[in-house]
């Protein structure tokens, strides 16, 4: 249980020499070193993310939990290089993909890895839709745009087969639908085969069920799951919902404020949890075994302010378990007992501090834990 | 319609049990064609019918507005008493408005509109002679004004607060704040004094060769073309900007679509909504308000007919003018609906 700091922080995923597992001993695809994105804003330079680094290997899923505002989704848009246009951004760090550092590619070059390389499945199937195009002109155009040999009747009929591979029936015909006339399901789907038209090593799927019924995510995911095993691809997925990453991954990171304050391969994460960040998600989730009614353990007050730095961990204003030197002295991203598993914490779950305090917060009032009280009454 | 959109969301497997797919996609097409068309084109119908007899009754009683005898009014002090007498024949005066307007709708819809008092020129004539010119100028300031708004409004969501883009705001707030009559008289000092190279005024027809005619509408078509196209430049920046937000815009960009691509096929048509109407309002508003360049260039429009009718007092010539360019309202209305129909394929739900 107890951590081994060591003196500079670890590269959460970097290549780890001595590990045995086979997919572990693989070159990383991606490999993202000290990446900040930051935001110009008229409240100054808000960094979204700060200073990630993380690797998914081929083949990988790597899930990245967060709340929302944690980065998660900057994260993914900034390493595929996608901003929207008129926004001013400093991105920093380096971003290695197939022997290529893409913070330094020119954007022409990036373009052409977009959908072939690195695609990407958005949240909001209705929104990421184009609502005035026919959905089969969506897809074809796709797969035009990355095998510009194939003629218009090929292009289609790739479109069609792509619609069936992704489960959807009648494929032919949907072509002909728009986006408002299909079910929201149907419509992640589209999404799907469109992200999949470049077949792409890496695909980022931000949120991708957030949007959908709980009955359809299990479907969708489902269906991410099985293109990324036929197609041999990687990965990353992006979630506020740890119950959604606990069976679909192979690696998790959690994000916080920016910047990640948990990574480990996930049965170990789940298995020995270090950060209380963690903890504090996984206390959120509802338990079958527990009464109805019983009240969610939500996690009080808000995620900091980007804009304004602050000295210390992240988390310490919402911790149960923070002391002075959380407030003053950020915690590095340290190791744990397992070589692939480390945190950002000076009191981790299970160390003496962490359990006396937390003991405390469920009895409110005591020195450390008298403020902590309050703000779980909220 | 409605039908169609419920029936592909339904999950497969219910809606194929109920009906064999074949005959159901028939008689969705049947249902989304007939009444939805009809329904249209007599709503439109109807709505043309109110506008027109408005417009023109309104006229019609016009003149018995005009202070003492109408008759008198219209033809002046000057007039013998033998003239005032024919002019009152002529208008029906003594007749009540009904019966006038009776008169007047009966003829109308023979496409006889009757005589200027002014001009003896049969008015049905003289909208002929002028409704073409009317037409070609506004077409032609329409696409100028179209084609300029384009392309600074798709170059600057392209490259967003550059130099074109900041040369282009600029030069639509000139354009929207400038006289057409200036920007006429400047271009005249630029295009025809000084440099020579098109005339100054006077309109070609067809007839005299291509090239004479368009050179004769350039100067004109230009003057009254910036300032809408300056209005055009803002307002399809400005929702092409919002656009470019969406999330399908990213989408677009994360599926490897290139710039072009991006700014033409995927965000152009959802952006056009609001352009579209106010190009629809503006069509017809060309048509009659094109008096000032008309003057100035010399031009035989619509316009100068409806102004030169109205200082004569000319009510027979003004009341065919104004129901011309009410119908050319309703009529450009009716194209716009239909155009955004074509545009989102949404509306289509909605409309049955």
């Amino acid at each position: 249980m107890s951590a081994k700091p060591t003196g500079n922080p670890v590269s959460a995923a970097g290549p780890a020499p001595d590990a045995a597992a086979s997919p572990a001993t693989a070159a990383p695809l991606l490999e993202v070193v000290d990446l900040c994105t930051g935001f110009h804003t008229p409240r100054g330079l808000v960094r979204a993310v700060d200073h990630v680094s993380i690797a998914v290997r081929p083949e990988e899923t790597l899930g990245i939990v967060g709340e929302s505002g944690s980065g998660k989704s900057v994260f993914a848009r900034s390493v595929m290089g996608l901003i929207a246009p008129g926004q001013r951004v400093e991105r920093t760090g380096r971003i290695m993909f197939a022997g290529r550092d893409l913070v330094r590619l020119p954007r022409r070059e990036l373009r052409k890895m977009w959908g072939s390389e690195i695609a990407m499945v958005l949240q909001d199937p209705l929104t990421s839709l184009n609502p005035v195009t026919r959905i089969g002109r969506q897809i074809s155009e796709t797969v035009r745009r990355h095998r510009p040999e194939l003629s218009r009747g090929e292009a289609e009929a790739a479109s069609v087969e792509l619609l069936r591979s992704v489960g959807i029936p009648e494929p032919a015909k949907r072509m002909h639908a728009y986006p408002h006339q299909l079910s929201g399901g149907m419509r992640q789907r589209v999404g799907i085969a469109i992200a999949l038209a470049g077949n792409p090593r890496l695909l980022f799927a931000d949120e991708p069920t957030t949007a959908l019924d709980v009955t359809v995510q299990h479907q969708i995911l489902d269906l991410l799951g099985r293109q990324q095993a036929e197609r041999h691809m990687a990965m990353v997925l992006v979630t506020h919902d740890l119950g959604v990453v606990a069976t679909r991954t192979d690696r998790i990171a959690v994000m916080y404020a920016g910047r990640i304050v948990e990574t480990a391969p996930t049965r170990t994460l789940f298995a020995n949890v270090m950060m209380p960040y963690t903890r504090a998600l996984l206390d959120a989730l509802p338990r079958l075994e527990e009464p109805s009614h019983t009240r969610l353990n939500a996690i009080p007050g808000h995620p900091p302010n980007l804009a304004v730095p602050m000295p210390g961990c992240r988390f310490a204003d919402r911790c149960p378990a923070a002391r002075r030197k959380c407030r003053e002295q950020e915690p590095p991203l340290v190791q744990a007992d397992d070589p692939e598993h480390s945190y950002r914490c000076w009191y981790p779950v299970g160390s003496p501090e962490y359990e006396s305090s937390a003991a405390a917060g469920t009895e409110t009032t005591e020195r450390s834990g008298s403020d902590q009280g309050a703000m779980r009454e909220r | 319609m409605a039908r169609l959109g419920k029936s592909v969301a339904v999950p497969p497997e219910e809606s194929a049990k109920a009906q064999p797919p074949a005959r159901r996609r028939q008689r969705a097409r049947r249902r989304r064609r007939a009444p939805g068309w009809l329904e249209f084109m007599l709503k439109r119908l109807a709505h043309l019918t109110l506008v027109l007899v408005g417009v023109t009754f309104l006229v019609s009683v016009m003149l018995d507005f005009l202070p003492g005898d109408p008759a008198r009014a219209i033809l002046g002090e000057d007039a013998s008493a033998e003239q005032v007498a024919r002019l009152r024949a002529t208008l029906k005066l003594d007749e009540p408005v009904w019966v006038r307007y009776a008169d007047w709708v009966t003829g109308a819809l023979q496409g006889d509109f009757g005589t200027s008092y002014r001009t003896a020129q049969p008015v049905t004539e003289a909208i002929l002679q002028r409704l073409p010119v009317s037409i070609q100028l506004m077409v032609f300031v329409q696409v100028l004004a179209l084609v300029m708004a384009l392309a600074a409004a798709i170059y600057g969501v392209y490259r967003p607060r550059g130099l074109v883009d900041r040369v282009s705001t600029g030069w639509a707030f000139a354009a929207i704040s400038t006289p057409h009559f200036v920007v006429g008289l400047f271009l005249v000092f630029v295009f025809a004094v000084h440099l020579g190279w098109l005339p100054a005024s006077g309109y070609r027809p067809l007839g005299d060769g291509l090239a004479a005619n368009l050179q004769s509408i350039l100067l004109p078509a230009l003057a009254m073309s910036l300032e809408p196209a300056g209005v055009y430049q803002r307002l399809l920046r400005n929702d092409m900007q919002v656009t470019m937000r969406e999330d399908f815009i990213l989408a677009a960009q994360a599926k490897g679509m290139s710039s072009a691509n991006i700014l033409i096929r995927q965000a152009l048509r959802p952006s056009s909504f609001s352009l579209v109407t106010l190009a629809g309002i503006n069509t017809a508003r060309l048509i009659g308000s094109a008096v000032v360049v008309e003057t100035l260039f010399a031009i035989p429009g619509l316009g100068r007919l409806l102004v030169d009718s109205i200082t004569a007092r000319d009510f027979v010539t003004i009341q065919a003018v104004v129901a011309v360019i009410a119908v050319a309202y309703v009529l450009v209305n009716a194209a716009i609906d239909l155009l955004y129909v074509l545009l989102d394929p949404r509306v289509r739900s909605e409309h049955s």
